[in-house]
């Protein structure tokens, strides 16, 4: 709507005042013509030979050349020939005296847009200056059009590349999420179930069932989210110990009752930092979670510990997670961030590292991972302490 | 006496699930965690009928299933297919049925209880 509405003032505009270049060799008819198209509201540039109208061409670029075919030195037809290179689109109309028959055909033939003849009808003119306006408005509508069309056709590649990786994402998902509502039936029953017998330990186990079952489906459903919807991270300034021993809490309640320690390193940390504490929150979870599959999967070692540092320089605040788990081969380690890439098998989304390196990515900070096979692997974030102008 | 199913399956949430859906309709139950596990339970436990999971460690089902009907004594317990991928049919023909999960428990004991009574 308000394209048409601006596109309305400008065909107004294209009609009350082009520019247009006149050249004649005749004082007397480039008199009478710059009055005349002045009149009408054009702006005129009068020339009296080639060799001026390619100047003055080259200075304004009209889009309306007013030329008289028959001029000596550069003719008409010459000067509708360089004006053509100079800009194809440039509308030239030809003056032609009596008899100039063939020099106008000629001048056709060179993509003359129209041609009058003399002794001038001003009339006559103007409705060629109409014609060729006119056609100036399509063309730029074209134009207008083709951009559009462009714009609209790159959104819809766009939105294709999203609709497509979220069709893979469903397949990659469904499964789990088959697993998940069988889960989740299975405690119902063990609930429902436990009710009819009156059976408190089945009924501790149902809810039990339901309850985890439904904190995996929490965190899948949010998974999805993020990855559906990018929202912009919001930074603000959040209490780092506070914060790390939120993220603390939440894998140690995870690994209670498995031979893990957990060592938390806050000692060296800064007091405060600027962050996205929703964002990085969930980001070093995930990383944190693999370090317990890590250690849960390797079954060499008598006992594992994770180390969960955070720690400043000059620069950048660094998180420094490590874990003495199965560790990684190099094949695993290129992949870990792809979208949907798991190494555990039915286990894993392929959405966590990936949304991790997102997110920190998002803070203008970087992820550096360091493992090997049976020893373990170790992860270092950094994160810049000052925001980048450009953000 | 009691008809005996033996549950072979990975998740132990639907492991419990199934056990108790099971239990409380008047049947024993055994349970195998993979294939191996399976191929020697149905050996100690003789039991009347199946429930098997398709993806499982070590050793999937299907293959579990070949094995077991190359075995004369064993041959012929029906096994009830119970799998989350989405085209389960064809792996196991023989089977009394195949049900996808999440799978409806009505529909379950019925076959069970018309399979084995």
């Amino acid at each position: 709507m308000q394209l048409y509405f601006l596109m309305g003032i400008m065909m107004d505009d294209i009609n009350a005042k082009s520019t247009i270049l006149l050249v004649d060799d005749e004082e007397d008819i480039r008199d009478v013509l710059t009055l005349s198209l002045s009149d009408l509201g054009h702006k005129v540039y009068p020339a009296e030979n080639g060799k001026e109208a390619i100047r003055i061409f080259k200075e304004i670029n009209p889009p309306v050349v007013l030329t008289d075919i028959k001029m000596p030195g550069i003719d008409g037809i010459e000067l509708l020939r360089s004006i053509k290179r100079e800009n194809p689109d440039t509308e030239v109309i030809m003056i032609t005296g009596h008899g100039d028959m063939d020099l106008a055909i000629k001048s056709l033939k060179y993509e003359a847009s129209d041609f009058i003849a003399k002794p001038i009808n001003i009339d006559a003119l103007h409705i060629a200056l109409k014609r060729v306006l006119d056609r100036i408005l399509m063309r730029q509508k074209l134009w207008e059009y083709t951009e559009n069309l462009e714009r609209l056709v790159s959104e819809k590649m766009a939105l294709q590349d999203r609709l497509s990786s979220l069709g893979l994402m469903i397949g990659s998902i469904s499964h789990d999420v088959k697993g998940l509502l069988t889960g989740l039936d299975g405690g119902i029953y063990l609930l429902s179930s436990g009710f009819k017998k009156n059976d408190q330990n089945q009924m501790d186990e149902g809810f039990l069932v339901v309850k985890t079952i439904s904190s995996r489906i929490r965190k899948m459903v949010f998974d999805i989210l993020f990855y559906a919807k990018e929202r912009e991270i919001r930074r603000e300034p959040v209490d780092v110990l506070g914060f790390a021993d939120g993220v603390a809490d939440v894998i140690e309640a995870k690994i209670k009752d498995r031979r893990i320690e957990f060592n938390r390193d806050f000692d060296k940390a800064p007091e405060e930092f600027e962050v996205d504490a929703d964002f990085l929150r969930s980001a070093l979870i995930n990383i944190l979670d693999n370090a317990v599959d890590a250690c849960l999967e390797d079954e060499q070692k008598k006992s594992h510990k994770i180390t969960f540092c955070i720690r400043e320089d000059n620069t950048y605040t660094i998180i420094d997670i490590h874990d003495n788990g199965i560790g990684m081969d190099s094949d695993t380690l290129e992949k870990i961030f792809d979208l949907f890439f798991s190494s555990k098998g039915g286990k894993g989304t392929g959405f966590g590292l990936f949304i991790s390196d997102n997110i920190i990515k998002q803070h203008g900070g970087t992820i550096r991972v360091k493992s090997a096979m049976h020893k373990g692997t170790n992860f270092i974030i950094k994160l810049p302490k000052k925001r980048h102008k450009a953000e | 006496m009691a008809k005996r199913i033996m549950i072979v399956e990975d998740d132990p949430i639907v492991v419990k699930y199934l056990k108790a859906l099971f239990d409380d309709n008047g049947y024993e139950t055994v349970v195998a965690y993979d294939g191996t596990e399976a191929e020697n339970a149905v050996k100690e436990a003789k039991p009347d009928l199946i429930t098997l999971d398709l993806e499982l460690p070590k050793e999937w089902g299907p293959r579990f299933y070949r094995k077991m009907r190359k075995d004369e004594k064993f041959k012929d317990i029906p096994v009830i297919v119970i799998s989350g991928l989405s085209n389960p049919k064809h792996a196991i023909t023989k089977a009394v049925a195949v049900l996808r999960k999440p799978f409806d428990e009505e529909r379950l004991l019925g076959i069970v209880k018309s399979t084995v009574g």
